[in-house]
């Protein structure tokens, strides 16, 4: 508000130095044509008075002469010098000298004396015609004077001095009578040409106001002193009313202009908007992957960078019993459609996967599958594979996907192709499924174009044979290190480059069961009784890799079973997802087991009952037997509360073999 | 992980099977046991050489199918159980209730 104020204020102060300029600029103007002018008419007056002067002194002069030869003749001073008083009486006339041939003064009007200065102009100046000079007198000021010889000088010289103070007096006269005609005239007119200067000045302080202010206008609106501006356009026809009319239209104009880009800003924020939820919901139906991902002896890393909001690239792992599906992909075409598409082949392949079905049978069902849902005709290049976990067999179809490559210690193996087409072209398509039994640490590297064609700044690609190059070469000893090692040589290969595909990496390394398990191990398992398979095989592979005699495998196996199988079946009232974990450690020669588990409080120990050895088969119960069995195959066994959760530790001498 | 294969010896039937019977694969060995004696079967042998595991939930099938088999007159009889395998039976008292050889 107080700047607003300052604007109006530097407006007004505008205002004023114009008109106040302007009117310094006449004023000087016309008191110079004054001043010319009456220097003018001055100069025209004296040179008029002057000659007039001149012709009446030489008329006087020449009379006296005229008269004054009788007189200077025969010498009558009495008559000379009344007839030099009479003249002197003539307006104008300061005095009179009659000189004789000699140069004698004869008679004069001076009293007493003729002054000095005549005197010596006089003196020995002898001359036949009319004469005439300027002379500055004391007491007489400026006399203009004229010297007539009379009879040629034969006789002797009149000398008529003419006072210029008439001539002044009317000078001044006349500047007195102009001067104040002029202020009058000055006055009248700076009043009538001062309102008229605000009359043109006052719509430029507006138009002026009005510009400032547009220059803090946000153009929703026109401004309220748009309506002022008009009628300035309106009222003058001329530069003004043209520059008020074109800032007028260029204020529509900008308000039209901002009014369509507000509008199309909007329109592309809410599709970059949605384009970003999109990115989200795609990005978020991938599987997350740590530093860490593993299942068991499967470790997995992965990575996918859309080049656009959304992509066309995919990539997933599930874990299905024994087995790690591992599968890559890259719809055809990119944005929106192929974002789609990859989505539905993505969910088919997940589902399809949960069924435990080999690579070849997922493939050949997510193919018809697309082609009944695919009406754009965009199809997918998929590789589909999955590791046992304990045998390290990889079966896998490759579906018009690029040769994965195996890292198998200094050099990368390409997955041999199985010529499949890609999903969503060919009904009916049969794909085929290769095998190959993996190596301890080898690891998979799944890949799309994205990476074997990222350019770098010259369009060069960064091929294949660089990847090959890179996974070989790598010294990578786990699967996240081997990614990040391709991802930084892809990186420096780009050097900047704009990222022109999807880029997705998906690496699986596999190590041998017996090498992956420690003597301490802590698994989780939930609430659902098919989780009993994984916990036979987590025991096995524990066996296996501790070297435990196949009776206490057995024995182990059997009391895990127990327990955790009762946990699962009576331990919760809710439907919820619930975790069991279980803890394996080695201590004095001694397996220590603990498991935990947030089920409702229940000690089974106490609240079994004993099998009783003497029941007949009849009265033999059908439950029950399961703790039983847990009692007479651990050494020491102990069950407590801890917070919300049921904490049973039991015990098993590992014997001789340990 | 569990395999029933039936064949006939006279007039018993004659289950072998193979893999281990735990919480999971008990359901189907009973299915298919209960099935075959309600379609007539009344002399079962069964043959479990190959079975490796069982927890009590498999101690609950032989309980149910002996429940079922003894009113017809026959017991089961259990032939070449592995010694780890017999030992959950003796703990369990199981033992006197099976004809073992």
């Amino acid at each position: 508000m107080e700047a607003r104020e300052r604007v109006v204020k530097m407006g007004a102060l505008k205002h004023h130095s114009i008109v106040r300029r302007i009117l310094t600029l006449v004023v000087s103007m016309v008191i110079l044509i004054a001043l010319v002018n009456s220097a003018v008419i001055n100069t025209m007056i004296y040179r008029q008075l002057l000659t007039e002067y001149k012709s009446k002194g030489i008329a006087i002069s020449q009379s006296i002469a005229d008269s004054a030869s009788d007189i200077l003749l025969f010498r009558d001073p009495a008559t000379i010098q009344s007839l030099l008083d009479q003249h002197l009486t003539i307006n104008g006339v300061a005095y009179l000298v009659l000189e004789d041939a000699e140069n004698n003064i004869v008679a004069h009007t001076f009293v007493p004396q003729v002054p000095q200065a005549l005197r010596t102009i006089y003196a020995g100046k002898r001359t036949t015609t009319a004469t005439t000079a300027f002379h500055r007198l004391p007491g007489l000021g400026n006399v203009y004077e004229i010297s007539q010889p009379i009879l040629f000088g034969e006789i002797g010289i009149i000398h008529v001095g003419m006072s210029l103070k008439p001539i002044h007096h009317s000078m001044l006269k006349v500047v007195a009578i102009l001067i104040p005609i002029l202020l009058v005239v000055l006055i009248t007119a700076l009043f009538v040409f001062r309102s008229r200067l605000r009359f043109v000045t006052r719509p430029l302080v507006e138009l002026a106001d009005y510009t400032k202010h547009l220059a803090g206008h946000n153009f929703e609106q026109s401004l309220p002193e748009q309506g002022a501006i008009r009628a300035i356009a309106a009222e003058h026809n001329d530069e003004v009313g043209r520059l008020s009319e074109t800032i007028v239209s260029l204020e529509d104009a900008i308000m039209t202009y901002i009014g369509d880009l507000k509008r199309t800003t909007a329109a592309k924020q809410k599709i970059e908007s949605e384009l970003m939820i999109a990115r989200q919901i795609q990005l978020g139906m991938l599987p997350k992957s740590t530093d860490n991902t593993a299942f068991e002896t499967v470790k997995i890393a992965s990575y996918l960078e859309p080049a656009r909001e959304v992509g066309g690239d995919f990539f997933d792992f599930i874990n299905v019993g024994e087995d790690v599906y591992i599968v890559a992909g890259d719809v055809s075409g990119k944005g929106v459609s192929a974002a789609i598409f990859m989505a539905t082949t993505m969910m088919l392949i997940k589902a399809k996967a949960q069924e435990h079905i080999p690579p070849q049978e997922l493939m050949v069902s997510v193919n018809n599958q697309l082609i009944a849902l695919n009406e754009n005709m965009l199809f997918v290049t998929v590789f589909c594979g999955k590791i046992n976990r304990y045998t390290g067999i990889f079966s896998y179809v490759n579906a018009g996907h690029p040769a994965p490559f195996i890292k198998r210690k200094n050099e990368a193996l390409e997955i041999p192709l199985t010529g499949g087409m890609a999903l969503g072209v060919d009904y009916h398509h049969y794909y085929q499924q290769r095998e190959l039994q993996l190596e301890n640490n080898d690891t998979i590297c799944l890949y799309t174009d994205g990476i074997s064609e990222a350019m770098d700044v010259a369009q060069n690609q960064y091929t294949e044979a660089r990847l090959a190059q890179c996974i070989g070469q790598s010294k990578a000893v786990s699967a996240h290190e081997l990614m990040d090692d391709i991802l930084q040589d892809v990186r420096i290969f780009s050097d900047g480059a704009d990222q022109s595909d999807d880029i997705t990496v998906l690496l699986a390394s596999w190590c041998h069961a017996s090498a992956s398990v420690s003597s301490e191990l802590g698994v989780h398992f939930t609430n659902d009784l098919s989780e009993i398979a994984k916990l036979h095989q987590v025991v096995d592979i524990y066996s296996q890799a501790n070297g435990l005699t196949k009776t206490l495998q057995h024995n182990l196996k059997l009391v895990l079973e127990e327990l955790i199988a009762n946990t699962i079946s009576y331990g919760y009232r809710d439907h919820e997802i619930h975790d069991i974990k279980v803890f394996f450690t080695v201590v004095n020669n001694a397996l220590n087991m603990r498991i935990e588990d947030d089920g409702i409080p229940f000690n089974p120990l106490e609240d079994a009952p004993e099998v009783d050895h003497s029941l007949s088969l009849e009265d033999m119960p059908v439950g029950g037997l399961g703790i039983h069995i847990v009692k007479n195959f651990v050494d020491t066994i102990h069950y407590e509360r801890q917070d919300h959760l049921n904490v049973v530790e039991f015990t098993k001498s590992l014997g001789e073999t340990a | 992980m569990i395999n029933v294969e039936f064949s006939k010896e006279g007039d018993s039937l004659i289950a072998t099977v193979s893999g281990q019977i735990d919480t999971l694969t008990a359901p189907e060995l009973q299915n298919r046991l209960v099935s075959a004696i309600e379609q007539g079967e009344n002399k079962v042998v069964m043959d479990v050489a190959d079975v490796n595991y069982v927890s009590s939930a498999g101690l609950r099938v032989f309980l149910i199918i002996q429940k079922k088999l003894k009113p017809l007159g026959h017991g089961l009889e259990i032939r070449n159980m592995r010694d780890d395998v017999k030992q959950v039976f003796d703990v369990t008292g199981f033992t006197g209730l099976f004809l073992f050889s």
